[in-house]
C-alpha cells in the first residue's frame, strides 16, 4: 500500500535544507515519511549523547549533584534511551564508545569549570528549547502565481489554511563571556582542519537565533562543540559563531522563498529531482533504489513510514525519548 | 578515562561477557524498567561497568595491534 502523501506544516532547517538540495528526496522522506528500514545510528547516537549532557548539566546545575552523581544518573538514563538499537553498520558509534564520548566531553570541558555556563530561567539551567513559530503574514497562492517577489514579505499558507510553522529545538542556552548564547553539539566519526568553517552560513543556526530572538532573547551567537567519535579517540572541538542581523534577515528572506517553491510542487503534484551531487552526498541518496526505478512503487517495502517531527527530541521516534 | 572505584574493584576480574552479563542483570532488575529508578549502589555499578568494558576494549585493542607488529615480517623474512 502506498503510504499517504501529507505537507508537513511544522519545517524545520533539516527540511529545508533537503528541500534545497533535492526536492524529490523532501517530498519522499517528509511528504511521503519514507524511511530506510534501518535505523540511523548516527540519529540515534546523537540524540543519546545530547539527552545524556543534558541529564548531566541539570543533575549539577539543577538539582546539585555531584559530578560523579550527576554522571550516574545521567547513565542510567543513556542506558534507557539506547535501548535494544541494533547497530547495522561498521561504527565507533556503539553504546559504550558513545558514552565514553559523554564522559571525554566532561573531562575536556568540566561542568562548573566550562568556560560556557548554562543560562538560569528561575534558577534553573534553560535546556532543550523548542519552537513553533507560525510564519505570517501567510496568505493563499492566487493570481500571482508562486513567485515570492509577488507577494512582498508575505509566506505562502499551509494547504490547510493555516500559517507554515518555522519549528525546532536547540540544546540550550549558555552565558559566554557576559552574552547569552546558544549552544549545539554535534557528534560525528571525524572533524577535520576546516570543521568550524562549515558553520559559518548554517542555516540551522541563523534559524536558531532568528526563534531565540522571535521569543526575546538577545541571542546572535553559537556555540558549536564537535565531539569526534573514532574506534580509539575522541575529539573535542569548538566553534563560536556571531550572526549579523543583515544574515538573520537574509536566511528569513531564504525561508519565505523556499516556502513559496515547495507550496508550489505540492500544488503541482510534481517534486523535482536534483539529478547530481545530492544522489551521492552522505554515503549516497536512502531513495536511489527508487528514483532508479520506472515502477518505484514496487520498492517501497523497503522502507517504513516514520514521520519526521522536528518538536520531538528524537524527531523519528513515535514517541519522545524518555526526558530526565 | 576514569578510574574505576575502588568499592567495585573486583568487577576488573570478570571477563567481558561477565560484564555484559551483569549490566542486564541490572538493567532487569530496575524496578518498572525504568533505569533511572535504580537504587544509588545499582546505579554507580552500571557506570563502573560501562567503563570497565570501555577499558577492556581499549586493552583488547593496543594488544591487537601489538600482536600485529610483532607478528610482521621482518626483512630477514623477505630476503
Amino acid at each position: 500500500m502506498s503510504p499517504v502523501a501529507e505537507l508537513p506544516i511544522h519545517i524545520d532547517s533539516t527540511m529545508r535544507s533537503c528541500y534545497v538540495g533535492c526536492a524529490q528526496k523532501f517530498y519522499r522522506e517528509f511528504c511521503l515519511g519514507l524511511r530506510p528500514v534501518a535505523q540511523s545510528i548516527d540519529l540515534h547516537a546523537g540524540g543519546c549523547f545530547a539527552n545524556a549532557i543534558e541529564r548531566v548539566g541539570r543533575a549539577v546545575h539543577g538539582a546539585g549533584h555531584s559530578n560523579e552523581k550527576a554522571l550516574e544518573y545521567a547513565h542510567a538514563g543513556f542506558l534507557q534511551d539506547w535501548g535494544d538499537f541494533e547497530i547495522e553498520k561498521d561504527t565507533p558509534k556503539t553504546l559504550d564508545r558513545t558514552w565514553g564520548a559523554v564522559e571525554d566531553y566532561f573531562d575536556h570541558y568540566g561542568v562548573k569549570t566550562d568556560h560556557i555556563q548554562p543560562h538560569l530561567i528561575e534558577g534553573e539551567p534553560s535546556y532543550e528549547f523548542t519552537f513553533a513559530i507560525p510564519l505570517e503574514p501567510a496568505v493563499e497562492p492566487d493570481i500571482r502565481g508562486y513567485d515570492a517577489r509577488a507577494y512582498e514579505n508575505a509566506f505562502p499558507s499551509h494547504p490547510s489554511g493555516e500559517p507554515f510553522f518555522y519549528s525546532g529545538r536547540f540544546d540550550r542556552l549558555g552565558e559566554y563571556s557576559t552574552k547569552t548564547i546558544i549552544q549545539d553539539e554535534k557528534t560525528t566519526t571525524s572533524i577535520g582542519a576546516k570543521w568550524a568553517e562549515q558553520w559559518d552560513l548554517r542555516g540551522q543556526f541563523l534559524g536558531y537565533i532568528w526563534a531565540g530572538q522571535h521569543h526575546g532573547i538577545r541571542v546572535d551567537t553559537v556555540a558549536i562543540r564537535g565531539v569526534g567519535i573514532l574506534k580509539t579517540k575522541y575529539t573535542q572541538v569548538e566553534a563560536i559563531k556571531t550572526f549579523a542581523d543583515w544574515e538573520v534577515q537574509r536566511w528569513h528572506e531564504q525561508l519565505r522563498r523556499d516556502l513559496w517553491a515547495i507550496r508550489r510542487c505540492w500544488d503541482q503534484g510534481y517534486f523535482d529531482y536534483d539529478l547530481a551531487d545530492a544522489c551521492n552526498s552522505y554515503g549516497g541518496c536512502p531513495f536511489r533504489l527508487l528514483c532508479t526505478s520506472r515502477t518505484p512503487d514496487q520498492w517501497l517495502d523497503k522502507y517504513v513510514v516514520r514521520r519526521w517531527n522536528p518538536l520531538f527530541k528524537n524527531p523519528i521516534a513515535d514517541e519522545p525519548l524518555l526526558a530526565a | 578515562m576514569p578510574e574505576i572505584s575502588e568499592h567495585f574493584s573486583h568487577l576488573e576480574d570478570l571477563e567481558v561477557h561477565e560484564l555484559q552479563a551483569r549490566r542486564e542483570e541490572l538493567k532487569n532488575s530496575a524496578p518498572e524498567g525504568n533505569f533511572e529508578n535504580l537504587d544509588e549502589e545499582s546505579l554507580a555499578e552500571l557506570l563502573q561497568i560501562t567503563r570497565l568494558l570501555r577499558k577492556k576494549a581499549a586493552v583488547g585493542k593496543r594488544k591487537a595491534k601489538a600482536s600485529a607488529v610483532k607478528n610482521a615480517d621482518t626483512i630477514d623474512d623477505i630476503l
